[in-house]
């Protein structure tokens, strides 16, 4: 089998999408000789980086190979680079899975899953907006976990924090809650933050409190509040998760497909679990984050994103009381949202 | 597909020549093999290659029923089963040959050879010579390292410890016999935990007067992540270590501690799941694995989908009498075929010999660890290797 070529399809944007800059998406569908097609989704500012990258390096290579082929791309190092080689890899996978006419979790090596999820408020807060959903989302899918953005005022967030609380009813010992952070803020400010709303709220994690590349900082909130420091949503390199091992500043680890394909987060995965770090997966259009589950050592948790896709949906996915499972169709379970793609 | 039932075999096999270490310097040349057949309702079987153990009794019932491509899930279900006594002894050497028979069958039933299967790009792996050459005499030392050059291999890995003049003579020998391969071949030398650190510092810096050593192996205990780490920081040459650590959790110290700047990693690693999380983690931490010799040399399918392996130990000792293996080295590489799973076949004539008319030989594995061995040199005794102790 043989890479021919790639077709990028950019959605429209969604009114979740369009309250978040950068996030216009596009449907990756990678063409092969065998007549099968990888898909992923990407956001459409690296679809010319994806199309350099099909036509420069994947153009006539076996998707099989995806491992090397994640190599390879890791050395091209173009701009925008991160987000395509991801997407590829992830259409890669798609492809492997399919050639071999199983579902990603067994190609994976995996069992069926039934991952552990939280729900993600990842939209700006609006009270009634949140716990309607969280309400409808909690009743349909049993999950009580969560995790929301954290906003400027630590009073407003534990407002919004202990609302999502009282409408999941998270107060049993397997409950996490999470507030995550855009990744900008200085240790201090932020052990403030999460202090004032930890004297009301047990917190599992905080992530990204801080700038990415900043592991002191980390490691400083780290050890002043009482919640687990997590680090990775957007780091699409295996480097970049050094320091923070090295130095112990992150409690769990985060593995964000869209920036690390599915090769990257194998990789770090196996690294987390020789620290006997918890791993979390970032949400993904079609939940193929819950192919990866079962296959990885440590793995805690699935985000399920309050925005969706408006260009790809998932086959198989189920829920049943609070867990999460894939289909057993051949593949990542992605298909274009038929009428919907523009 | 479902994995429906197991065979385990055992015999002796006598080598083609003597292999030894500095804690063996006289050598043996017998050694015990086992292959673990892992059968499915679909007339497909998985094989692992071995030395032995058994337990696979006790952890089959974990596996019986599923499907063998699960084998990652399958894996941790087992870690997580030994926890209570740890991953150590027969419960490590079953978790490692059942990984390695699920990854042969997942790759057989996908038809394609297990290092595709493992996503490599291509089957084609660096290597590197490595005679276990205590035992062998200059010559001996000389035909071994020129016949691995002839094949294209510019790297050598001699066993060392006990006589540091003779050691650094028949480094020579083994830089003169590559130099077919390379005008600056790649020099190893490896100490099987014979010396303490301190021991090991000295040791080296006097080679390094004259030669130039990629690294060192096994130079202090191997869980001493101090001592390693103290070597390390001492010696030019790299500290590589791990190949007698089991699994990923022992690796913790070592890596945490920069205590190891090249990661040898093996079959023996709790198999080829255990051995890639090794991996894995070593590339986080940006250290280069090495993968440690095997029958037929079967693990260079993994090493092929490392992205920071650097080279796989061939001792060409003849292990292979009972196997036909789809793989051959050249131009310094193993190269791997098409043929599905681990490329491996059992011939049934030649296991039944050998079983039926076990061979005999010299010495028996494994080995004890050598008088002096951390605490001092106990200098060779006449006759313990035919080797001139005198240096140059």
């Amino acid at each position: 089998m043989k890479i021919t070529s790639v077709e990028c399809t950019v959605f429209p944007a969604t009114e979740a999408a369009a309250e978040r800059a950068g996030s216009r998406q596009a449907l990756i569908q990678l063409r092969t000789d065998a007549g099968l097609t990888g898909l992923a989704v990407a956001d459409a500012e690296a679809v010319p980086a994806i199309e350099a990258l099909v036509s420069n390096r994947l153009a006539g290579e076996d998707p099989r190979a995806a491992m090397g082929l994640w190599e390879q791309m890791i050395d091209a190092g173009t701009a925008h680079a991160t987000r395509a080689r991801a997407a590829l890899d992830i259409a890669m996978w798609d492809l492997k899975a399919k050639a071999n006419g199983e579902p990603l979790w067994k190609s994976l090596g995996g069992s069926r899953p039934r991952a552990r999820a939280h729900l993600a408020w990842d939209r700006p807060w609006d009270r009634r907006q949140a716990t309607d959903w969280f309400r409808r989302v909690r009743a349909e899918t049993g999950i009580r976990s969560a995790s929301m953005t954290a906003g400027p005022d630590a009073e407003a967030d534990l407002a919004a924090i202990s609302a999502i609380r009282a409408v999941l009813e998270a107060t049993v010992p397997e409950s996490v809650l999470m507030l995550r952070f855009e990744g900008t803020g200085r240790p201090h400010d932020v052990i403030r933050h999460v202090r004032a709303l930890e004297s009301h709220v047990d917190l599992a994690c905080v992530c990204s409190p801080v700038r990415a590349g900043d592991f002191r900082g980390a490691r400083e909130v780290g050890d002043a509040v009482r919640a687990a420091v997590c680090v990775g949503r957007g780091v699409g390199d295996v480097e970049t998760f050094l320091p923070y091992l090295r130095h112990y500043a992150a409690n769990v680890i985060e593995l964000d497909i869209a920036a690390l394909g599915i090769s990257g987060s194998i990789q770090v995965a196996d690294a987390a679990f020789g620290f006997e770090l918890p791993v979390l997966l970032t949400g993904y259009p079609g939940h193929v984050p819950v192919h990866l589950f079962p296959a990885l050592p440590t793995a805690m948790s699935v985000e399920i994103p309050c925005s969706h896709s408006s260009g790809a949906r998932g086959s198989g996915i189920e829920f049943d009381d609070g867990r999460v499972s894939a289909g057993v169709q051949p593949g990542n379970g992605l298909y274009p949202a038929t009428g919907e793609a523009a | 597909m479902k994995i429906t039932g197991f065979r385990f075999e055992t015999y002796l096999m006598k080598l083609d020549r003597p292999i030894a270490d500095c804690n063996l310097p006289e050598g043996l040349d017998l050694l015990p093999g086992s292959i673990l057949y892992l059968e499915t309702d679909e007339d497909l079987t998985g094989i692992a290659l071995g030395f032995g153990g058994g337990g696979i009794d006790a952890l089959f019932p974990l596996i019986e029923g599923h499907d063998p491509r699960e084998v990652t899930h399958l894996w941790l279900k087992i870690n997580d089963y030994v926890h209570k006594l740890g991953n150590e002894g027969e419960a490590h050497a079953a978790l490692g040959a059942i990984d390695i028979a699920l990854w042969d069958l997942k790759a057989k039933i996908a038809g394609e050879p297990l290092w595709k299967m493992l996503g490599a790009r291509e089957g084609r792996v660096k290597a590197y010579a490595s005679g276990l050459d205590y035992c062998l005499d200059d010559d001996e030392l000389f035909a071994f390292y020129r016949r691995m050059a002839e094949l294209g291999i510019d790297g050598g890995k001699l066993k060392v410890g006990l006589d540091v003049d003779a050691d650094m003579r028949r480094i020579g020998i083994m830089q003169d016999a590559l130099s077919i391969a390379s005008e600056r071949p790649v020099l190893m030398i490896d100490a099987n935990e014979y010396w303490s650190p301190k021991q090991a510092v000295r040791y080296i810096r006097r080679i390094e007067e004259k030669y130039d050593i990629a690294w060192v192996e096994e130079p202090a205990r191997r869980w001493d992540y101090h001592g390693l780490n103290l070597v390390s920081r001492q010696v030019s040459a790299a500290v590589a270590t791990g190949e007698n650590l089991n699994s990923v959790a022992d690796f913790y110290a070592l890596i945490a501690n920069q205590a190891v700047d090249v990661v040898n990693v093996a079959a023996s690693h709790s198999g080829i799941t255990g051995c890639r999380q090794i991996a894995h983690m070593a590339h986080a931490f940006g250290l280069p694995v090495s993968m440690m010799n095997c029958q037929a040399n079967f693990m260079a399918h993994l090493a092929a989908a490392l992205p920071n392996h650097v080279g796989l130990e061939v001792l060409d000792c003849g292990r292979e009498q009972c196997l036909a293996f789809d793989s051959r080295i050249e131009d310094g590489y193993i190269l791997l075929g098409d043929s599905p799973g681990l490329g491996v076949e059992i011939d049934q004539t030649v296991l039944a010999r050998l079983q039926a008319n076990p061979p005999s030989g010299r010495g028996k594995f494994p080995f004890s660890r050598r008088e002096g061995a951390g605490r001092y040199i106990h200098p060779l005794q006449p006759g313990e290797v035919p080797w001139s102790h005198t240096g140059d």
